[in-house]
């Protein structure tokens, strides 16, 4: 790891103004680059800085900036969630277990009980993709501007099974699968102090749009808070995570599911899956065929089975096509 | 050599055991008796170093700090092939505090061919490890890029391009890229086959076997290339000094370490001294001083400081040693009656760029068959060297055997125990079978494939035999010391296994003395050799001297309390740490009042392992009979998800006499649950289109962490057999052999399909379920 | 059984091999070179698999006649 400056930033303003890089457009750069970048709870950082693919100049830390981990929760106005809060507070959060359930669920199951003491929501959402090519500094990938997706041709078991002809990484964040779910915005803040609200599923950018980056921020800007919609009394939620190891391992393919129920039927229903796509999936189709029905067996079958309908698997993770019509299903299900 | 008769327990208590009487040398102490009647001896004696570990007072080697150390990295290479052109050290060697750089050459000065992604180029000595790995990353290498092949079917074919490419330079014969083990030329990365072990080669008529056979079973079984991932990785401290050099290593070895040190720099062996107070791990790959050994200290003979050198976890997945990969066929023979009449095998394998891809001699060993061929083949890839695995081949080899003997019995109609009792003419495995199925409840077994629902469990059963091996090379020295103190001696390591405890156990039971009296002062070759950790020998090997160098230094004490006495030594009784004299009940003095009644400062005795009693079944050290191991597992089986669970494993083992039930019943915990990550989870990810392996982190080489652990039952079997003074053997290998076959074979009695394949992954269970 | 010594052998002072019951020794120990093909060998000089004229690490090819032979004297 290369030596680097530690700045401590005392609030939000000071913060942006030492920053001038996202870590991602530092990807790739030989050090003594005068990049100053943010840290959080430092996990994801780390793992990129020993490898060597980022090498920052100055690593300005946010973690003790006071009141950007607040959890908040008003029935009209729903919940606010500080980018600071660590994971570990936000599975700990009674509220948050009985009104958001799907994203207690995928919280509790993101990392290890070590790892989301540290790990904050803000650094969640803005970590890298695990794909072990764009992780390798021996492997300048598509990510990296080269034009070539290693994983089409090579180790491609963990990765993408859907618009995965470009770059095949999927998105490393499993907490963002359920957060899509509930429509969660991120609040996003810029060094002039403008704040914007973007939706959640508009803050990831899928890499035919920009290989380089894997959400919108720029470096002058920062997540501040996300903010979830309140929920009917009628909603229902569900995540399933499946791995290869249930003590600690990234997702092979995760699903999260919300509906709305009234009278016993679905009234509207949101499903969004990660792990298979280089950005988490919202399946609009497969949610419609839920809507205005009564949720049974087959139903759900036939939701999970729309949703693999497109899947183009590469030569090592078709396995990912019946994980996931059983995932989809078995969440839907348990979710009523 | 004087001779004494006596006679020692024989059999298995509870089932038949006896006696047995041997002749032995006269210096050597009395039988004892079973364990039932013995005081620390086969009871789950604390671990002698628990404390230490647990408090982090444990000094590994690469917490060892030593006044003015540097320490040191090296530059590895990123290409699988090459040859190097260039080396360009100017930027690194100007980078403040940057002390020393070597650059690896061959005989002829030159720099050796790259043969493999993550091989040593060279190594920075640095005052500290950042500035050391900055120093390797301003290195330029410049290459001239080869084609490679890192894929075992790969590399067998004939346009393949070729790791030992250029002739080998011979001054009296012709030479050629190599030989075959028939003698004849090699071609391309080939090499074999070899058609015998230890145990014999070829035997019966295969022909004949196979037209006897009512049915015949044909299958190829693969296994992955698993890597070693030991808690501490390798590495080394070392302390040149012109009169002596002194290493701390990470090793197995201390005593082969100390010889690669001494021979590579052609210096006595006794300039060199090597240390190995705590090993955290090995299961195989640290026997050799390895490149890091020679590397660590020919920068510290340059800098005359003391240099550090550990290999990160990365550089020890695709440097530090591997378990080959093998496509393992077998073409067996059998009668209606169960009877194996033919056994072909044939397996190729690789172990990247060196030798030893074999799968073991389960197949030749474990059940009757008269008629049996095998041909064991090495590929060569240009893939970071294999080393000795736990077992070595003869996992992979149970993997196709016991799946195909269960495969034969299912098609037979025979229960897979039932059949086993037919061919295996084991009388501990048997039993091992009959204690194991009735703790793991076998009968509750249901047809294959027959549960209802999505999830199905199913049940399995695999076994092993791993040869009962001693190493004679093993020492042990017990000091007496005037004014108190017991001292243990020997080069023997401790790898984690528990050696320090069984030594201090024996001891104690020889002595009399509480446990607690006794220092064990071991992992220095200072000290007398002691036999390496591999093989399953260490117990088996130096328990056995230092009981005998304990009796004869007690017996050199008793001899002066005897004296003061007036009594006759052969009266004298210890227990409790209380001396006594049978004829006389006055007499009476605390073993530490002895030790201060010495008329010298110290009481030393040094013993040896002798040969066997009764003698060897090979004069080097193969003992007679075998460790078998039985092991049963369950398993869920996910049918829509393809997730395979492992419920439950009963593991029924036998090591002889067990030294400590504790440390018995966790090497075979750690054996179940290596062989259950090999069965499941690990395997190295190797990129064909760059020769990198990709899955080099704890994230992404997927080992068990304690949810994926199942319930383990062990069921251990005194099996005495009046070999030597301990009658003890040890048990890390059998622990891991069965395993990963019967959770194969539970998978099948699950889903009713068989996966000849591993490991079970999602992606091989969907497809055996036709869901892909 | 094919067994080797290494006295008829002739085996290059460096050759090192693990085998499944343990560390061969060169040198100090007579030792024996069973045909068995789970035995690991390196060279203690190259500290490879390897050998030091860039051949493969074969106790049919650390003779006497190869370049980096060392006898054990």
């Amino acid at each position: 790891m290369h030596k680097f400056s530690w700045y401590e930033a005392g609030s939000v303003e000071d913060a942006l103004a030492k920053v001038n890089a996202t870590v991602s457009e530092i990807v790739g750069r030989k050090p003594n680059n005068s990049s100053v970048v943010f840290k959080a709870g430092g996990v994801d950082l780390m793992d990129l800085m020993k490898e060597g693919l980022v090498n920052p100049e100055t690593i300005v830390s946010i973690k003790s900036i006071p009141g950007l981990d607040k959890i908040e929760y008003d029935d009209k106005a729903g919940l606010r969630i500080g980018a600071n809060a660590t994971l570990g507070e936000i599975e700990n959060n009674e509220i948050i277990k009985e009104k958001y359930l799907a994203l207690h669920q995928a919280v509790a199951e993101a990392g290890t009980a070590q790892l989301r003491n540290s790990a904050t929501l803000g650094g969640n959402l803005a970590q890298r993709t695990r794909c072990w090519y764009f992780r390798s500094i021996h492997h300048v990938c598509f990510r990296k501007g080269s034009g070539v997706c290693y994983a089409q041709h090579g180790e491609n078991e963990f990765h993408a099974i859907i618009n995965n002809s470009k770059c095949a990484s999927v998105h490393a964040s499993s907490v963002s699968t359920a957060l899509m779910a509930f429509k969660a915005k991120v609040v996003i803040m810029d060094s002039e102090g403008k704040k914007k609200e973007v939706e959640i599923g508009d803050f990831f950018v899928h890499p035919e749009t920009d290989e380089k980056r894997e959400n919108i921020l720029k470096a002058n800007e920062l997540i501040t808070e996300v903010v979830i919609p309140p929920v009917t009394t009628g909603t229902k939620s569900h995540y399933i995570k499946y791995v290869a190891r249930e003590s600690h391992d990234w997702a092979l393919a995760d699903v999260a599911v919300t509906l709305e129920m009234t009278g016993g039927k679905c009234r509207r229903a949101e499903i969004v899956i990660g792990a298979a796509a280089p950005v988490p999936l919202r399946l609009d189709e497969p949610a419609k065929a839920l809507e205005g029905h009564s949720i049974n067996e087959k139903l759900a079958k036939k939701a999970g089975d729309i949703a693999m309908r497109n899947a183009t698997p590469l030569a090592k993770n078709a396995y990912k096509i019946p994980v996931f019509r059983a995932i989809i299903k078995r969440a839907i299900l348990k979710a009523v | 050599m004087d001779k004494k008769k006596i006679k020692f327990p024989y059999g298995i208590p509870g089932h038949n055991l006896s006696e047995v009487e041997r002749e032995i040398p006269a210096d050597e102490p009395p039988a004892w008796p079973v364990n039932e009647k013995l005081k620390y001896v086969g009871k789950p004696v604390k671990r002698y170093d628990a404390l230490a570990k647990v408090t982090g007072r444990a000094r590994f080697t690469a917490d060892v700090r030593l006044p003015g150390m540097l320490f040191a990295k090296f530059l590895r290479s990123d290409t699988p092939h090459a040859k190097i052109t260039r080396i360009d050290i100017r930027r690194a060697e100007r980078i403040p505090g940057v002390y020393a750089i070597h650059i690896i050459k061959d005989i002829d000065g030159n720099y050796p061919d790259v043969k493999y992604a993550g091989q040593a180029i060279a190594a920075v000595a640095a005052s500290s490890l950042e500035i050391a790995t900055e120093a390797v990353k301003k290195i330029r290498v410049d290459y001239d890029y080869k084609p490679f092949v890192v894929d075992v079917e790969e590399a067998m074919k004939p346009d393949a391009p070729v790791v030992f490419e250029k002739e080998i330079e011979a001054k009296e014969d012709a030479g050629d890229v190599g030989v075959t083990y028939e003698g004849t030329k090699a071609s391309g990365n080939l090499r074999g086959p070899t058609t015998s072990s230890f145990y014999g080669g070829p035997r019966g008529d295969l022909d004949k076997g196979f037209k006897e056979a009512d049915m015949i079973l044909e299958h190829t079984y693969r296994t992955q290339v698993q890597t070693h991932v030991p808690l501490e990785t390798h590495g080394m401290v070392v302390d040149w000094k012109p009169d002596l050099v002194t290493v701390y290593a990470s090793t197995q070895n201390t005593k082969n370490f100390r010889d690669e040190i001494a021979d590579y720099f052609e210096i006595p062996r006794s300039q060199v001294r090597v240390i190995s107070e705590f090993t955290g791990g090995g299961f195989g790959a640290k026997h050799s001083a390895g490149i890091y050994g020679p590397v660590a200290a020919i920068l510290s003979k340059k800098t005359k400081r003391p240099v550090w050198l550990m290999l990160d976890r990365k550089e020890e997945h695709i440097s530090a040693g591997n378990r080959p990969n093998s496509i393992h066929y077998l073409r067996i023979g059998v009668k209606k009656s169960g009877e194996l009449t033919a056994i072909k095998q044939v397996s190729h394998g690789t172990a990247g760029v060196g030798l030893g891809a074999g799968v073991g001699r389960i197949v030749q060993a474990m059940y009757q068959c008269p008629n049996f061929t095998t041909a064991q083949y090495d590929v060569l890839t240009h893939a970071g060297p294999g080393a000795p695995w736990r077992a070595p081949g003869n996992v992979q080899g149970a993997f196709g055997l016991e799946q195909a003997v269960d495969e034969i019995a299912y098609k037979l109609r025979k229960d897979p125990l039932d059949y086993r009792d037919i061919i295996d003419k084991s009388e501990i495995r048997k039993l091992e079978r009959e204690r194991g199925a009735e703790l793991f409840d076998w009968d509750k077994r249901k047809a294959p494939g027959s549960d209802k629902g999505v999830l199905k469990k199913g049940m399995g059963v695999a076994q092993s035999t791993w040869p009962r091996f001693v190493h004679l090379d093993s020492t042990a020295e017990v000091r007496l010391l005037n004014g108190g103190g017991i001292e243990i001696r020997s080069a023997v390591q401790d790898i984690g296994t528990g050696t320090k405890t069984i030594l201090a156990q024996v001891v104690a039971e020889e002595l009399g003395v509480p446990i607690d009296d006794v220092n064990v002062l071991i992992g220095d070759t200072f000290f007398p050799n002691g036999p390496p950790s591999g093989g399953s020998v260490v117990t088996g090997s130096i328990t056995p001297a230092v009981r005998n160098a304990a009796y004869k230094a007690k017996m050199q004490l008793l001899e002066q309390v005897a004296g003061k006495w007036k009594s006759d030594v052969s009266n004298l009784r210890i227990a409790d740490g209380i001396i006594t004299d049978s004829k006389d009940s006055s007499k009476s003095m605390t073993f530490g009042d002895a030790l201060k009644g010495m008329r010298t400062g110290q009481i030393i005795a040094v013993a040896s392992r002798s040969d066997d009693y009764g003698g060897f079944k090979q004069e080097w050290g193969l003992a007679y009979g075998d460790l078998g191991s039985v092991q049963f597992a369950e398993v869920t089986v996910d049918t829509e998800t393809g997730f395979v669970k492992v419920d439950r494993i009963v593991a029924a083992h036998s090591c002889g006499r067990p030294i400590n039930t504790a440390q018995v019943k966790s090497q075979i915990n750690g054996g179940v649950i290596q062989g259950m990550s090999y069965a499941l989870y690990e395997y190295r990810a190797m990129d064909k289109e760059t020769g990198m392996m990709m899955n080099t982190g704890v994230d992404n080489y997927k080992m068990p962490f304690a949810m994926e652990i199942p319930d383990i039952d062990i069921v251990l079997i005194e099996d005495y057999g009046g070999r030597s003074s301990t009658d003890a053997y040890g048990i890390g290998e059998p622990a891991n052999i069965a395993t990963a076959a019967a959770i194969a074979n539970a998978v099948y009695n699950a889903i009713g399909v068989r996966i000849y394949e591993l490991p079970l992954t999602p992606d091989k269970i969907l497809k055996a379920l036709k869901k892909i | 059984m094919e067994k080797i010594k290494p006295i008829d052998m002739k085996f290059c002072r460096f050759l090192k091999a693990k085998n499944p019951f343990g560390t061969l020794e060169g040198g100090s120990n007579d030792w024996y070179v069973y045909g068995d093909a789970n035995t690991i060998y390196w060279c203690v000089k190259s500290t490879g698999a390897a050998g030091p004229d860039n051949g493969l690490v074969d106790p049919k090819r650390c003779i006497p006649g190869r370049k980096c032979y060392r006898g054990r004297d």
